[in-house]
C-alpha cells in the first residue's frame, strides 16, 4: 500500500514540474534601459506602404513618458535623415501628454534607402534623451 | 465488517494523502503570491504611463504606484493571465513595474509590494486587451 502510494506521489511530482520558460531571461531582453531612464519610450515600425510612383512611406508608432512623472509633458522631436540626405522628412515636434503620449508618424521616402530616425525627448525640468534608429527599406 | 471498515478508513487515509498532496503543489506553485497578501488602501492607485491605446504587443508597458508613503518597494510581479506577458519591477525607479506581452492577448497581473512596516499589499492590474496595433486615441470598446 505504502509503496503503492510512493509510487503515485513520485509520479506526482515528475508531472507537475514546473516546465514554464525562464521569465527573468526573457525580462532582460525586454527591458532595453541601461542605466536609470529619464523617460521611457517606444518607436516602432508599423509598415512601408508603397504609392504608386513608388516613393516609401514608413509609418511609425511612438509612445513616451516621463519616468517619475507619468502625468508631466514630454517635449518630443523625430528628425528623419538617410546617408545622403541629411532631412528627407519634415521634422515632426509636439508634446505628449495625456492621450497624445502616444502619436504616430510618417516619412515618405523619394528613393528607397535606410532611414535614419533620431528622437529627442525633453521633460519640464530640463531632462533630456535622444535615441537613434535605423530602418532599412529592403 | 471490521475489516471492511478498515479499508474504507485506508481508503480515505488515501485519498486524504493525495489531496494534500494537490494543496501542497497548489501552494508552491502560487509561490510569487503570498497566502497572507492584503489590498491597498484606497488613496492608492495605479497609473499607466501610456494611454490604452498604446497597449501592444511587443511593447514594454510602464506602470506606477501612486499614492501611499514614501518607501515603496515592489517585492514581486506575477503575470496571472497572459501566456506571452511577463511583468517586472523597475530596477531604477521604485514604483514602477513593467507589462510586456510578446502575442496580442488579455493580460492580468498581480504586482505585491511593501510600503513601511506593512509588507506584501497586492495590486490585480487589468484585464488589459493587448492587440498587435492599435490607432492613437482608439480604446477598448
Amino acid at each position: 500500500m505504502k509503496l503503492r502510494l510512493l509510487t503515485l506521489l513520485s509520479f506526482c511530482f515528475v508531472v507537475f514540474q514546473n516546465c514554464a520558460p525562464f521569465e527573468s531571461a526573457e525580462l532582460f531582453q525586454v527591458y532595453s534601459y541601461s542605466e536609470r531612464p529619464d523617460f521611457f519610450y517606444d518607436l516602432k515600425l508599423l509598415r512601408i506602404e508603397e504609392d504608386e510612383l513608388l516613393r516609401q512611406r514608413f509609418l511609425f508608432d511612438v509612445a513616451a513618458t516621463l519616468a517619475e512623472a507619468p502625468a508631466a509633458p514630454v517635449h518630443y522631436r523625430l528628425s528623419f535623415s538617410t546617408l545622403m540626405i541629411p532631412a528627407v522628412c519634415q521634422t515632426q515636434e509636439g508634446i505628449a501628454t495625456g492621450a497624445a503620449k502616444h502619436f504616430r508618424v510618417s516619412c515618405l521616402m523619394p528613393l528607397p534607402d535606410d532611414l535614419y530616425v533620431q528622437l529627442e525627448l525633453e521633460g519640464p525640468q530640463g531632462q533630456r534623451q535622444a535615441e537613434e534608429y535605423r530602418f532599412s527599406s529592403f | 465488517m471490521p475489516i471492511a471498515r478498515g479499508r474504507v478508513m485506508a481508503s480515505f487515509r488515501t485519498v486524504l494523502s493525495i489531496l494534500f498532496y494537490f494543496f501542497f503543489a497548489w501552494q508552491v506553485q502560487a509561490q510569487s503570491t503570498p497566502p497572507f497578501a492584503s489590498f491597498v488602501p484606497e488613496n492608492m492607485s495605479v497609473i499607466s504611463h501610456y494611454p490604452e491605446s498604446a497597449f501592444v504587443s511587443n511593447r514594454l508597458l510602464p506602470f506606477t504606484i501612486a499614492g501611499g508613503e514614501e518607501n515603496i518597494r515592489i517585492t514581486s510581479t506575477r503575470v496571472t493571465r497572459g501566456d506571452s506577458c511577463v511583468a517586472m519591477a523597475d530596477p531604477f525607479h521604485a514604483r514602477v513595474f513593467h507589462l510586456h506581452c510578446r502575442n496580442p492577448e488579455l493580460l492580468i497581473a498581480e504586482v505585491v509590494f511593501s510600503m513601511g512596516f506593512r509588507e506584501n499589499l497586492i495590486f490585480i492590474v487589468g484585464p488589459f486587451q493587448i492587440l498587435l496595433e492599435r490607432a492613437p486615441g482608439e480604446v477598448t470598446p
